[in-house]
Order: C-alpha cells, then structure tokens, then sequence
C-alpha cells in the first residue's frame, strides 16, 4: 500500500514540571494559571524561592507586596529569595 | 483585572468547602450560612470527649475577606464561651487569624501569624486545640484566664473554671436537639461519625478524589512547618516534652541493647 501525506498538523503538549500539584497560594494547579490570568502558559509563569517552594509568579508577588514586614515563603516562613 | 470578574478568594473558598465536606475534620460541620454567599461559613463544632467540652454542640462563623487567601478570615464563636482566648462578642484570638504586621506590642512573632497557605483546615485544628489549651499569654477574656490558671495551678480542687464550661456544655443541648444533631460524646463515635465515606469509582470523580488527596498532603506539610516554627519561636511546654520523651526512648533503646 502506497500512502501519500498531503496534509499534516504538528501538536505538542507541555507541562510545569514542579515539586507539586498546586500552588499552595491559589491552590489551583501548577499547570493551569492563577486565578487572575486566563491562559496558562508563559504569561504566567511558576517562580521558585531558594527554599525550593514553588509559586505561581502573580500570586507569590502579590503576598510579598503586600508584606511590609521580613517577606518570607508563605510555606515554609524562611526569607523569601528568588532563585535565579 | 476587570470589575465584573469573578474574585479568586470565591475559587479557592469553593474548593476549600467541597474538601471540607467531602473529608471533614473531626468534631466539624461546615455549612453555608446562605447558599448564595460563599463568604459566610457556618461552622458546628461537636466537643472533644475526654474534655471538659465533651457532649457540647457549638456554633461558630467563620467569615471571609474577599481577598481571601491574602488576608485573614474572622472565626466568631455565636454560642457563649468562657474561655482565655474568647472575646465577649466571641470573637476567636489566635494569632495566625492575625495578618502579620510588625506589631511588638503582640508578643505574636510574624512567623506566626496568618499566610495564604494557611486555610480552613489548618484554623479549625487550631481552634480545636485551643479550647483546651488556652493561651494565657495574651488573654481576650481576662477574667476568664484568671480562673482558667487557678483551675489547672490547683490541679482542679478549684472548680469554678470547670463548673462554668460544664454549664455551658449542658445549655448546648437544646440547640443540638433543636437542630436534630446527635452529639458524639465517644472518642469512636467523635472520629468516625464524622468521616464520610466517598468511595465512588466513576471516572468523573477520579480527578477529584486525586485532588482532594493532594490537598490533604499539603496540609500536613503545613502543619509540620507550623510546628517547627512554634518550636523556634521558643516554646517552652513542647520542648520540655520533646526532651524527656526523647530521654524515654534512649532508655528503652539502651535496655533492649542490653537483653539481646
């Protein structure tokens, strides 16, 4: 059997690949985005802190600007320090 | 951000109600005071047996910012309660319903203190755990304080702490019989009661259990960071304990060396 390919479409997926499931600020997966964007994807990124929590970008930037004490890991209350 | 869109607090405090209600906490039922406002808890608290709080039938509202994870929801006992920690009005005073501003005059540090990754679960273990753990380091009920540490310096031959919480365990009876609530008053009945099967095997809610599993897991990390930085932050009760039961364990560790 001869097939010719007249058409073809290329699909990818992707995944965060994260030490958890769920931001533990928004509680909404890691893979879909916060509450406040509507697409995942690079517009709403993850960020790690040296402690190695893990956040959604938005949602660990509004708590610490909304910190004036010490900004701390909401999970783990060590200094919060992002991780290049 | 636009106007109309929905707040992610209503998110996060629909998904901490399903959880709540589909794996309880035991001695908690959550209900909405009205169907249509996510923001208004009510809570029903069953008192631990073995407690001076045992048969009791309390009732509570926990209310919510809308800017809920970020900031702190209110937990306000409606029944009456004499208790260190328990305003008049019943407002609750624990220190992680506090948002963590530099306040000195506290004596609450920051790290303990309210963070969004706090939630209902972990604020109803501690409520439960304050009922019979009072903190008479800064009271809200001074009075009660007073004669809450008589009680327990006197080992309980000072009873009047004790008759007044009796006395107000008994007078909940009427709202549980009103409500047509049967309160466990075993710890058998206080744990598993509560627990509601949900053994379901569609594959619709094959997602949802994962999830709720995984919600579960994150508590307990939670609580185990919480632990760590109460012990940081210096208490003195649960170091003492953890040194002698350490020393316990080395005895017995040595003796079983020794036998065999």
């Amino acid at each position: 059997m001869k097939v010719t390919i007249r058409h073809w479409s290329g699909v990818a997926s992707w995944l965060w690949v994260a030490n958890d499931d769920n931001c533990g600020i928004c509680r909404m997966p890691f893979n879909g985005c916060c509450p406040d964007c509507k697409v995942p994807g690079d517009d709403c990124p993850l960020v790690w802190g040296q402690c190695s929590h893990c956040f959604h970008m938005h949602c660990i930037l509004k708590w610490l600007n909304s910190q004036q004490v010490q900004q701390q890991c909401p999970m783990c209350r060590q200094e919060w320090k992002f991780k290049e | 951000m636009a106007h109309q869109a929905t707040p992610s607090s209503q998110k996060a405090l629909m998904m901490e109600l399903k959880s709540l209600q589909e794996q309880p906490v035991e001695g908690f039922r959550i209900t909405l005071v009205e169907e249509s406002d996510l923001y208004n808890w009510e809570v029903a608290i069953f008192g631990p047996p073995n407690t001076l709080y045992e048969g009791g039938y309390f009732k509570a509202h926990i209310k919510f910012p809308v800017d809920y994870p970020y900031s702190p929801p209110t937990f306000r006992f409606l029944t009456k309660m004499w208790h260190p920690n328990i305003y008049e009005n019943g407002d609750v005073c624990i220190s992680i319903l506090h948002p963590p501003v530099d306040d000195p005059q506290s004596g609450e540090l920051p790290s303990e203190r309210w963070n969004p990754t706090q939630n209902v679960r972990t604020i109803l273990l501690s409520v439960i755990s304050l009922l019979n753990e009072p903190n008479t380091f800064s009271p809200a009920n001074v009075d009660a304080s007073v004669m809450f540490r008589k009680w327990r310096d006197s080992k309980g031959k000072d009873k009047e702490y004790a008759e007044i919480i009796r006395k107000q365990v008994m007078s909940t009876a009427a709202e549980a019989e009103r409500d047509g609530v049967k309160v466990p008053t075993t710890l058998a009945e206080y744990c598993i009661q509560t627990r509601v099967p949900s053994q379901d095997s569609s594959s619709d809610l094959l997602y949802d259990d994962l999830y709720d599993d995984d919600m579960e897991e994150d508590d307990e990390e939670e609580d185990e960071s919480e632990m760590e930085s109460i012990g940081e932050a210096g208490g003195i009760c649960a170091v003492e304990d953890g040194g002698t039961s350490t020393r316990h364990y080395d005895n017995q560790d040595d003796s079983g060396n020794e036998d065999s």
